[in-house]
Formats: C-alpha cells, sequence, structure tokens
C-alpha cells in the first residue's frame, strides 16, 4: 500500500519536475546568386525538422512549431514523402545552370504514401482534394485522367521504411498540371505554414508584388522523413518550404547593382525568434567576370567543393544584425556598369517541342545534351503523355549526333535504351506513361522523338477556352553527375533533375457558336429530303397519254 | 452581451462567371466585396470565393499581383493576402450549385465547402453576364433564375441560413431574384428587367474597362464602413441611385422579416462575433485527492491515466 | 410535430442494510454520495434517486435539499408531504428532467421561420453525430519576449479525460492543440486607472477573426472548438478585460458561442531579465477556465431552475452525471427532430421540384433512418438513454446522407420556349406536308364514301 503511494508520489513528481523540451527546430536560410547575364536568382528555403517517427499518428496531434494544418494532412493521408511545386515560368538551364529545388511550369505533386496504405488511388483522391483546398491550387484536377506511377523516375529522398519493401515499391503517384497559374493567393497559404509571422526573419521579404513580377517564380513544398541520429537509429520529419525567384534588375535601372530593398521592396530588421538559425549566402561565382563589392561585410566566407569545383559563398548571420538593431539590407555595387557575358551551359540540359502540322498528327521531339568532354552520362527519361494524344509507340527514335553537327535532321546513330518501361494510355482513364533509361554519350546531342494522333474530344470534355489548346506536362530527366555546382555537399557524385519546356498542342475544336445554326441547317436539309421522299411515296402518279396537238389526261 | 441579432456566425460567397481578359471589370467587381468583407472581419475560412479566371497574375496585366478598382490606382483590391477557393475551370453551375445546397463529393476539402447552419448569415454575390432569367458562366453554360431559387430553396428547407443577403451586378438582374421563394431574403440586384448595368471607366494602361458602376460606388460607401459601424441596410439599399449608375437599382424586401432600415450593415459584411464573459470556473483540483474517481476514469487505455 | 411529452416513474422503498452502513460512516454529504454510487450495481442512466434523511443527523442536507455528483438528490424528510412531495417533483421535472431545456432542444431542432436571438440555444453547438474536436492554441505573438511552453498534451489526459471518458462511447472528440507564434490579436487595447491595460467589452467581438485565419483543420469537416491562451505583448502588458460595468474580469476570460474560448495569460518579466524570459505556464488554472468554458460550449449549460437547492459542482469530473443523462437526453431529441425535420423537407423537395432523381442509395438510406427513429422512439419511452441517443445519432447521420447525397442534382432545367425552339426546326418542316397528306387522304375517303353511297 505505502509501496503504490510512493510510486504514485514518484510518477507525480516525475511529471510535474519535467520541463517540457520541445522537439522541433527552424531554420530559415536565403541564396543570392548574381548572374553572368545581369540577372539575379534568390532563393528561400524554410526548413522546419520535427523529432516523430513518420509511422507515429500520436505525435500528429500536438504541434509547435511544424504547422500544425499540414501536420493533420500527412498524418490522415498516411504520406511517406510529399513533394509539391506551384511555379509560373520556365526555367533556362543552358543560361541559369542548375536551381536549388527543380520545378516545372505549372503545378507538380509526388507523394510516396506509407507501405500497408489501403486503397492508394482513393487516398490520392482524397489527399489532391484537400491540398487544392488548402494551398487555393486546382489540384482536384490531378485525378485518374493524369496520374501515372513512375518506375524508376521519382524515388524517394528521405529515410524508407526498412520492413514492407516489398508493400512500398509501388506507392507512389506523380502528377501534374502544367497550366496552372500561381499568385498570391498560393502564397498567402504557404506563408501560413511558416512559425514565424509575416514580420520578422526572412518572411519579412516576401513581397508578392515583386516576387511575381519576375520571370520565374516558383514554390515549393517537400515532406520527407530523415535520420536524427548518425546511425539513423532515431527518425524524424523534415519539412522544407522553398521559394525561388529570378530577378532582373537591369530592365528597370542603368546599372547592374542590386540589393535586398531593390528587388523586394523590403528590408529586414529583425530575425525570427524561433529560428536557431537565420543565414543569407551570396553565391561569389560570378565575381571574376563581373566584380562587385557587397555591403554589408559578410559574417564569414564558406568554400563548398562539389566534385572538382569550388564555389564561394559569402555567409551572413542575420541574428548579429538584428541584434545590433541594424536594418539588413545586403547590396551589391558593381564596378563596372552593364558588364554581361553569356554563362557556359551545364553539363547536362534538354530541350523538347513538338514537331508536325495539322490537326491530325503531331509529334514530339527531345533533344538532350551531355557537354561533359569524356564521361558517359546515363540518365532516366520519364515522360507523361494525355490520353488524348495517342502516341504510336513503333514511332520512338533514338539517335546521338556529335555536339559540334548542326543539322540534327540529318540520321545520327542510333541508340537503344538501356531499360524500357510503357505503359499505354487509355482513352479517358489513363496517360501515356513512357520512361527510358538511356546513355548519353560524351560532348553528344541525343534526339528522341516520337509521333502522336490527335483525338477528336467529345463536346462536353473542351474546357470554355477550348481555342487555347491543351497542354502536354514537361518530360523529367534524372540522373547523376559527377561534376555540378551546387550548393555545401562535399560528396562526389550529384543527383540532379531537369524538367523540359511544356507543349500547348492544338485538337480539333469545334466551333462553339454555332450549335442552334447547325440544328436549322441540319433540319432544313433532313425537312427537304423528307419532303421530297414523302410527296415520292405518297401521291399517285397519273402518267398521260398525248395524241397529237390535243393532250388527253385518262 | 451581443446577441441581440440572432446570428451567430457569418458567410460570403462571392462568384465571379466571366473569364478572359476584357471582363477584367467583374473580377474586380468581386475583388472589391471580397476585400469590403475581409476588412470588416469575416474569416477567409468563412468566404468562398469563385474566380473564373487570373487577372493579378495575367501576363497581360502590367501590374503583376494587383487589381484596381480605379485607373489611379486608389484600391488594391487583390491585396496581399487572398485566398480564392474556386479558380478557373471549377467554376461551374454545378460547382455554384453544389455548394449552396451543400451537396458537394465526399473528399471536397472544408475549405471549399458552405458549412453554415441555422444561425449564419450569407452574404451572396454574383456579377457577370446576364439576362433576362439566366446567368452565363464562363461563357459556356447558364444558371437560370429557377435553377437560383430552387437553390434557395433546398438551402431553407434544411435551415442552412438564419438570412441572406443576395447582391448581383448583371445587365437585368433583376429577373434572377423574381423566382424566389423562400423566407429571409433580401434581394440587391444592379439593373432592372430591361436595362443593362453599365461600367464605370477605362484604364488606358491596361486596355478595357475594370469596375462596373453599382460595385464601383458600392465600393464606395463600404469603405466608409468599420467593424463597429453602426450603419443600416437601409443606407446600403440606397447606394448609387439612377444618375449615378444609369440604371435603376431594384430591391426585394418582401421575403425579409425585419425592416432594412433597422438591420446593421455589419450583420451580413461584417463578423461581429457574440462574446460572453467568462463568470464561473471550474475548480479543479490534485487528482489524487479523489480516488473514486478511478472508478469513472479508468475506461481510457493509458494506465498513467488512473493515478 | 408536437414538443415532448415526458412521463414518470417512481416507487419507493426502505433503505438496504449496506447503504445503512455507509450512511453511519459518512461524514459529509459529497463522500455519503460517492459511497452510495459505489454501493450501485448498475449504473444505469435516466434512473435517479431521491434520498430522505431525518432532520438533525450527521448529513443533514438543510432545508434546501443538495443534489449530489451522480444520480441521487438528498431531502431532509419531514411530516409534510405535501410541501416534499413537490421539493420531489420540482426537482425532477426542473433539474433532472429538465423538461423545459428538453423541449427547447426539440423546438429549436425542429427549425421556426425566423429563430429570435437566445442565449442558450445560441450558445452550444448543435449536436453533430460525427463528433468535434477541440484544439487549444497558445498565442504568443512575441516569442522574443517570453519563451512560453505548456505541457498542453499531459494537462487534458489529467484534467478533461473524465469528460472525454464519459462522452466517449456517444461521441468523438479529437484534442489538438500547437503553437502560433505569426499573428496578433485585432485590437489594441487602451491603458486603463492602474497601469495596466484594458480590454472593452465592446472590443471583444473583433478580436478573434485575424487569428481564425490560422485556425481550423483541412481534414475533417467537424465543429471545431478553438480555446485560446494569450500572451500579452511586451508594452501591453498586463492586460486585463472589463466587463460592461468597468469592473476587472476575475477570469480574465471570454467565450465566443459556438466557436470557443479565449483567456489572456499575464506573465511577469523582471526589469533587466535577459530575454527571451522562459515562462512554463501553470495548467491547472488555465484548464479551469477552459473546462468551464467547454462545459458550456458543449451544451452542459447550467439550468435556468427557479429551485432554491444546492448542486454539488461538477469538480474533477468536468462533467456530473445527471448532467450526462440531460445531455444524451437533450441530444437525442434534438437529433430525432432534426432527423424528422431532414426526411419531411427531402420528401417536400422531391415533391417540389421534379427533375430530381433519386437513387436506390437514398431510397435505403431514409429506411434506415426511419427505422432508427422508431428505434429510439420506443427506447425513449422505455427510459433507456443509451440505447435511444445511439439511435438517434444513427438516425440522424442516415438522414443526412440521404440529403446531402450527391447525386440529388436537378441541373436539367430546360425552360418552355427552349425546348419548343429546338424541335420546331425540325418538326415543323416535316409535318407541313404530313399533315397535307393526312387531309388529302380525309378527303379522299369521303369522296370514296360518297361514291360507295350513290
Amino acid at each position: 500500500m505505502a509501496a503504490s503511494i510512493a510510486i504514485r508520489l514518484i510518477f507525480f513528481i516525475l511529471l510535474f519536475g519535467c520541463v517540457f523540451a520541445f522537439e522541433d527546430d527552424f531554420h530559415e536560410e536565403l541564396l543570392v546568386k548574381p548572374m553572368k547575364n545581369g540577372q539575379v536568382y534568390t532563393s528561400f528555403q524554410f526548413t522546419t525538422t520535427w523529432n516523430v517517427s513518420v509511422e507515429d499518428e500520436k505525435s500528429f496531434e500536438h504541434y509547435h512549431l511544424f504547422s500544425k494544418s499540414l501536420g493533420e494532412v500527412l498524418s490522415h493521408y498516411s504520406v511517406q514523402e510529399l513533394h509539391l511545386s506551384l511555379t509560373q515560368g520556365l526555367w533556362h538551364y543552358e543560361k541559369w545552370g542548375y536551381p536549388v529545388h527543380d520545378a516545372p511550369p505549372g503545378a507538380e505533386l509526388w507523394v510516396w504514401f506509407r507501405p500497408g496504405t489501403e486503397n492508394i488511388d482513393q487516398t490520392w483522391t482524397d489527399l489532391i482534394n484537400v491540398l487544392s483546398g488548402m494551398f487555393c491550387a486546382s489540384l482536384n484536377f490531378l485525378d485518374h485522367r493524369s496520374v501515372v506511377t513512375p518506375h524508376l523516375a521519382f524515388r524517394p529522398t528521405g529515410v524508407t521504411p526498412s520492413h514492407h519493401q516489398r508493400l512500398f515499391a509501388k506507392n507512389i503517384r506523380y502528377a501534374t498540371l502544367p497550366n496552372e497559374n500561381v499568385c498570391t493567393e498560393n502564397m498567402t497559404p504557404w506563408k501560413k505554414l511558416l512559425p514565424c509571422g509575416a514580420r520578422a526573419g526572412l518572411t519579412s521579404l516576401l513581397n508578392a508584388y515583386k516576387v511575381y513580377d519576375t520571370s520565374y517564380h516558383s514554390l515549393g513544398v517537400h515532406f520527407r522523413p530523415i535520420c536524427m541520429s548518425d546511425d539513423c537509429s532515431v527518425h524524424g520529419v523534415e519539412l522544407v518550404q522553398s521559394l525561388a525567384a529570378v530577378f532582373d534588375p537591369t530592365l528597370t535601372s542603368r546599372s547592374q547593382d542590386w540589393s535586398l530593398k531593390k528587388l523586394f521592396a523590403r528590408t529586414m530588421s529583425s530575425s525570427c525568434p524561433v529560428a536557431s538559425s537565420s543565414i543569407a549566402m551570396v553565391d561569389l561565382s560570378s565575381n571574376f567576370s563581373s566584380p562587385f563589392t557587397l555591403d554589408p561585410l559578410p559574417s564569414r566566407e564558406e568554400i563548398a567543393l562539389r566534385g572538382r569545383i569550388k564555389v564561394r559563398y559569402a555567409v551572413y548571420e542575420i541574428r548579429d544584425f538584428a541584434r545590433n538593431q541594424r536594418v539588413f539590407n545586403l547590396a551589391a555595387k558593381y564596378k563596372s556598369e552593364m558588364s554581361f557575358s553569356a554563362n557556359e551551359p551545364p553539363v547536362v540540359h534538354a530541350q523538347r517541342f513538338q514537331t508536325g502540322y495539322g490537326q491530325a498528327k503531331g509529334g514530339v521531339m527531345s533533344l538532350l545534351y551531355n557537354h561533359h568532354p569524356k564521361e558517359n552520362i546515363i540518365v532516366n527519361y520519364l515522360e507523361v503523355i494525355p490520353w488524348f494524344c495517342r502516341v504510336y509507340l513503333h514511332t520512338l527514335k533514338i539517335e546521338s549526333f556529335d555536339k559540334t553537327v548542326h543539322d540534327i535532321s540529318a540520321n545520327g546513330t542510333i541508340r537503344k535504351p538501356m531499360h524500357f518501361h510503357y505503359v499505354p494510355g487509355k482513352d479517358r482513364q489513363r496517360p501515356y506513361h513512357l520512361e527510358l533509361l538511356l546513355d548519353l554519350p560524351p560532348n553528344s546531342v541525343t534526339r528522341l522523338s516520337f509521333e502522336f494522333d490527335r483525338a477528336l474530344l467529345k463536346w462536353t470534355e473542351y474546357p470554355p477556352d477550348a481555342n487555347h489548346g491543351f497542354y502536354i506536362g514537361s518530360a523529367v530527366i534524372s540522373t547523376v553527375v559527377r561534376t555540378a555546382k551546387h550548393i555545401n555537399d562535399t560528396s562526389e557524385s550529384f543527383f540532379l533533375r531537369l524538367h523540359t519546356e511544356t507543349l500547348l498542342i492544338t485538337l480539333p475544336t469545334p466551333d462553339f457558336s454555332m450549335p442552334y445554326n447547325v440544328i436549322c441547317l441540319a433540319c432544313t436539309v433532313v425537312a427537304i429530303a423528307f419532303g421530297s421522299i414523302h410527296n415520292l411515296t405518297t401521291r399517285q402518279l397519273i402518267g398521260g397519254i398525248s395524241c397529237g396537238e390535243n393532250a388527253v389526261l385518262v | 452581451d451581443f446577441f441581440d441579432s440572432g446570428h451567430t456566425n457569418n458567410w460570403a460567397v462571392l462568384v465571379d462567371t466571366s473569364r478572359f481578359w476584357f471582363n477584367y471589370r467583374h473580377v474586380a467587381n468581386v475583388l472589391s466585396m471580397y476585400r469590403s468583407v475581409k476588412r470588416l472581419g469575416i474569416p477567409d475560412s468563412h468566404i468562398i470565393m469563385m474566380l473564373a479566371d487570373d487577372m493579378a497574375c495575367n501576363p497581360r496585366n502590367p501590374r503583376p499581383a494587383s487589381v484596381y478598382n480605379n485607373a489611379n490606382q486608389q484600391i488594391n483590391v487583390y491585396g496581399d493576402d487572398v485566398e480564392v477557393d474556386y479558380r478557373g475551370y471549377e467554376v461551374t453551375v454545378e460547382n455554384f450549385i453544389r455548394v449552396m445546397t451543400g451537396r458537394l463529393p465526399e473528399s471536397t476539402p472544408r475549405s471549399k465547402r458552405l458549412l453554415s447552419d441555422d444561425r449564419s448569415n450569407i452574404l451572396v454575390y454574383m456579377t457577370g453576364h446576364g439576362g433576362d432569367g439566366f446567368l452565363k458562366f464562363q461563357d459556356a453554360e447558364e444558371i437560370s433564375n429557377v435553377e437560383m431559387g430552387d437553390a434557395f430553396e433546398q438551402m431553407w428547407q434544411k435551415r442552412r441560413y438564419h438570412e441572406v443577403l443576395y447582391i448581383i451586378d448583371t445587365c437585368q438582374a433583376e429577373s434572377m431574384f423574381q423566382t424566389f421563394y423562400s423566407p429571409n431574403i433580401i434581394g440587391i440586384a444592379s439593373s432592372k428587367v430591361g436595362e443593362d448595368s453599365l461600367s464605370h471607366h477605362v484604364d488606358p494602361a491596361i486596355g478595357v474597362y475594370i469596375i462596373d458602376r453599382y460595385t464601383y460606388f458600392a465600393l464606395e460607401f463600404l469603405e466608409s464602413v468599420t467593424p463597429d459601424s453602426k450603419k443600416t441596410l437601409g443606407q446600403f439599399l440606397r447606394v448609387c441611385p439612377k444618375y449615378q449608375c444609369r440604371s435603376t437599382v431594384a430591391v426585394r424586401t418582401d421575403l425579409f422579416q425585419r425592416d432594412p432600415e433597422k438591420v446593421l450593415l455589419t450583420d451580413f459584411f461584417g463578423s461581429v462575433r457574440n462574446v460572453e464573459i467568462t463568470m464561473e470556473t471550474l475548480s479543479l483540483g490534485n487528482e489524487t485527492t479523489n480516488p473514486q474517481m478511478s472508478n469513472q476514469v479508468c475506461r481510457s487505455v493509458n494506465m498513467s491515466d488512473c493515478f | 410535430m408536437e414538443g415532448p411529452k415526458v412521463s414518470y416513474r417512481c416507487n419507493v422503498r426502505q433503505y438496504f442494510n449496506e447503504e445503512m452502513l455507509t450512511y453511519k460512516e459518512a461524514t459529509t454529504l459529497s463522500s455519503f454520495d460517492d459511497a452510495l454510487e459505489e454501493l450501485k450495481l448498475l449504473k444505469e442512466n435516466g434512473k435517479y434517486t431521491f434520498v430522505l434523511i431525518p432532520e438533525g443527523e450527521v448529513v443533514d442536507p438543510g432545508d434546501r435539499g443538495y443534489i449530489g455528483r451522480h444520480r441521487s438528490a438528498f431531502l431532509r424528510s419531514s411530516k409534510d408531504l405535501a410541501s416534499l412531495v413537490s421539493k420531489i417533483s420540482g426537482v425532477m421535472r426542473e433539474i433532472f428532467a429538465a423538461e423545459k431545456v428538453i423541449a427547447k432542444a426539440w423546438n429549436t431542432a425542429v427549425g421556426a421561420v425566423h429563430q429570435q436571438a437566445d442565449k442558450d440555444s445560441m450558445r452550444a453547438l448543435q449536436s453533430q453525430p460525427n463528433g468535434y474536436e477541440i484544439t487549444f492554441t497558445l498565442l504568443n505573438p512575441q516569442p522574443s519576449h517570453v519563451r512560453a511552453s505548456w505541457n498542453i498534451q499531459e494537462a487534458t489526459k489529467r484534467y478533461l479525460s473524465p469528460l472525454l471518458s464519459a462522452l466517449h462511447d456517444y461521441t468523438n472528440i479529437k484534442v489538438k492543440s500547437q503553437y502560433l507564434h505569426s499573428t496578433n490579436i485585432g485590437v489594441r487595447p487602451k491603458v486603463d486607472q492602474v497601469g495596466g491595460y484594458a480590454l472593452n467589452i465592446d472590443q471583444l467581438p473583433h478580436i478573434i477573426n485575424p487569428i481564425e485565419a490560422f485556425l481550423g483543420s483541412h481534414v475533417s469537416n467537424n465543429p471545431n472548438l478553438n480555446f485560446i491562451l494569450y500572451i500579452p505583448l511586451r508594452d501591453q502588458s498586463p492586460l486585463f478585460i472589463y466587463n460592461q460595468n468597468g469592473e476587472k474580469v476575475a477570469s480574465n476570460a471570454f467565450l465566443s458561442p459556438r466557436w470557443g474560448g479565449f483567456l489572456v495569460h499575464n506573465v511577469r518579466v523582471e526589469e533587466n531579465a535577459s530575454l527571451p524570459v522562459d515562462v512554463q505556464i501553470d495548467e491547472r488554472p488555465v484548464m479551469q477556465v477552459f473546462a468551464a468554458q467547454l462545459r458550456l460550449l458543449l451544451g452542459v449549460s447550467p439550468l435556468h431552475h427557479g429551485l432554491a437547492v444546492e448542486e454539488a459542482p461538477a469538480g474533477n469530473a468536468v462533467i456530473t452525471d445527471w448532467e450526462l443523462d440531460l445531455w444524451l437526453r437533450s441530444h437525442c431529441l434534438e437529433n430525432l427532430a432534426s432527423s424528422v425535420a431532414t426526411l419531411n423537407s427531402l420528401a417536400q423537395l422531391l415533391e417540389k421540384i421534379g427533375n430530381i432523381v433519386i437513387n436506390d442509395d437514398i431510397g435505403r438510406e431514409v429506411e434506415r433512418a426511419v427505422e432508427q427513429i422508431q428505434i429510439s422512439h420506443t427506447a425513449l419511452s422505455q427510459g433507456q438513454l443509451r440505447d435511444a441517443y445511439l439511435s438517434s445519432r444513427q438516425a440522424k447521420q442516415f438522414s443526412e446522407k440521404a440529403f446531402f447525397d450527391p447525386s440529388l442534382l436537378e441541373l436539367l432545367y430546360f425552360p418552355e420556349d427552349q425546348k419548343f425552339a429546338i424541335y420546331i426546326p425540325l418538326f415543323l418542316p416535316i409535318g407541313i406536308p404530313v399533315v397535307m397528306s393526312v387531309l388529302q387522304s380525309l378527303k379522299y375517303l369521303r369522296k370514296k364514301n360518297k361514291q360507295k353511297m350513290e
């Protein structure tokens, strides 16, 4: 009796005694990369890590820094990994290199579901509806007509479950919405997921009027389970929210100088109080060709080694500035006005365009470039073609040319893919899914092409602006490259994902303004025909015999 | 205590039915209403906004991420804190009727549902191209006044509203509420049957009309309303007389039980919540002083609950 | 539809020996009450005990009487039978059965043409068959000043679990919590006389709206009750709520009907303390306020009876047994009234609007709803409260499902003149020769007949 009271007391004391320690962490960082052609690439990254396992549903009820609205959704729909991006504009790889998070124009969503999830297709449908309400995007259109299960292209980026491997292998779904608009109404709910308010830290720079006045801007939400300890015995989850924008300060001013105030029309005067680190980095690679000086001076300089390339970064600790109550307005002053030079293209990039003419047939052609002088690069090429472009697989042609050859309409070396995965589409049920593993020879251009037939849709399937056309989403190229310019990673090889252009194709479209005219025309023809046949069949035809001049009717 | 009005929450359903750049003014109309309603307190979770096209980030917009109601850029009605629930191709007659009657598919998210109850005041604002007895949706389909009246009747049968303020700014707008037959609805139309509603002015920088007359003057009136204002609905009914609007504003009050002169404007446009001061608290002691509690409590799974 | 009719069954008996033993051991009325409850083999909803105790005993309930935390009431026995009986019937009808409350629940659920403002029916959430969500939020707009933390998970387990487990079989309540740093209240408090800051009662309605943007759940459509603990800004501390008479409110809290509660928690920070200050919030006073507000919002509201009788406060149990019975009873009637109203309106609608097509599934749901309503009626009339409530909940679910089925959409409205206009271009040109030839053949037949006759 006494022992149980004692145990109860101890329990009590322990409960009262322990101070509630938080298990999550928030970091924010900004990367500014001035490019040789005068444009400035800025990339925000807000990372929240939380020390709970993604399989533990009970912990997804009490939240601190991790957003409750997103956490509930991820837990309720048994999501292992989620990657959503909303982008407007096309990323020009040849001019700008590689971005931090690659995203195609429009909306892209790929989700890995936890092993043991029942009825993944229904869960996917529910999830896209919830996300469409959450991010004010029309993600509910990503239904069975546009979703595929990629074979090799979108492997998990986080920790995968050690058991149930076979149950897990097909739990991925991928879909894109290439014509999705991105505007302030998408940024508003995205901002609400951040633990810090709009007035403190890097979030205060996010001015929609300036960010959406750019040629490329992209919002991203990436969720994955991660290792919290070195031996990966303890798992946690990580949520990365990213925003990228490519500004063009030379459009509105005579000099190449830029500053945070000029780009965002805002400055930072405080740092986020709940952030454990808040840094800004400037990529100094273009300092050689068009030198500039930074003001204020950086807290330190770091060198990141990626493969064999050294990249120098100027790093600023924003909290030091906030503590001294200084306004943080990072500015760069260029020594000479408007000194541009061309960027050299990166190692791997691609282009895609339509071929053909008319409204019955068409074709798609992709050019994959490998600029590496010595090495072959193996790439995975994923194409998702909507069902109304009926692909003919036998027209698939893959040829390689030397990079110096300019006429690519000639015949090159025919290549066979190393691995081939094709799921033909079904009208109104699933799209065409083509995945190839290609070996790109060094210093070459590989041309990949195939043809399709354009379908005539039913009258109700046309959107209200049918004459605009229909979209084919970007092709995705995934590869591992030995040398690439990227951030803060010292490994020898890096994973790279590229997206090509989206294609806008015109399908045969009826003239919707004419339904009543058509009815009248058709009815007139039918009536005339009917009238004549009716007369012929119901009148008695009596012949007359003519005798001489007087015609007599008998 | 503020329990005078009989409603506990406010909802707003704002619908723009036109697409294409030359219908910029319809999007500006709806955003003007959105701005007023949000400024006066209705939260985004209680606003269902349907925009058939995106004007703010349209490539033709010389001032990205903003929609102005005035060529002098006086008020940016789009703002930087906006949430659109139905956008683009989702704005259809079917979706609108489903939202109003509540017959949405299972997986519809909460922000796209009208979760009103018998104590909700709802503001419904519609704008676009209309005619005698119909309203065009996206130049591809139309909703008729009979369907609209039936939709409200279905809402009434399930007591999904306490009172409704229905505002419509289209040509021949009055015809839309002539077929209403459910109680507690007050209707305001920007033009009578046989009249056209006119636009206000053109912005030379954009090249299209940027707002309609009725909504322009209504917004002007609403800008003077603060969340604790005592302005009445009767005053709002007299906004935009014939010399300003060039069309006659038609009003239908026979289904409405209260006198509009005595109804506060914030009953529909704002969200003045009732509050009640907490006078009593529950006295909770330490659990161990109540040993017999364990008989009732120990139905829970965790033994640690039953000290 | 008429209101509910209540009937009572009662019997009188002598005490049992065990009861006498506990009576002799009891020192206070509340311990006697608890001991008597332990003796009961079956704890049934809907059955109440009146214990008559002679005057002058240790546990004398006094003139007024005492209502325990379980289903017993204690009255002083007296020779005046008439007054005793009237007291018993008063307690039974006004408190245990609360006829007025359940009649009101029925009438509001049935629906009137224009609802008048009524505090009690507007404050509590309507009966929700699928459950509720309760979210506790710590709103700290200045985390650089005060780093507040609370162990809300443990606090809800410790203080709210009696309520949650009592309602566990009847409704599904989920409790969640979060911290909010990114927003603030929507009003600016004024300076009060004693150097603090004041929130007047007419500022209170506007506090909640900017916070609302960060509340709410995306995964469920159930109503959400939000309880917000607010830590004022550094230059608005200490912050107090004042009522309409200009007095400080002791609890420093208010509730908003059908929405939740708001509590201001002032933190004392030393002058030269290093910022941010770590504060561990003591959950007990906070939960005392929130639990009281939760009771009101769930519908366990105080009864406005005029009787002079002492009620045992709910205390740690958060809800007494007889309050639970009352909750079950009024919610059961609410469910039944709204199911019947829903089915009636479905029938009316289908008559009025001719274009709607009804599936067999909907018919089955309607049948199931009707079946459950009948089961619930019979259970209620036999006093089986628990079964009645569960059936009524199912009835409401089925009737709502039938009414809100997505397939009941009548979009095929074609105005008469449009139908006409579409068929005319085809049938008019076709019709003319047909009509002409019919006339011709009639003439021919008539001529033939005439010839025959001649």
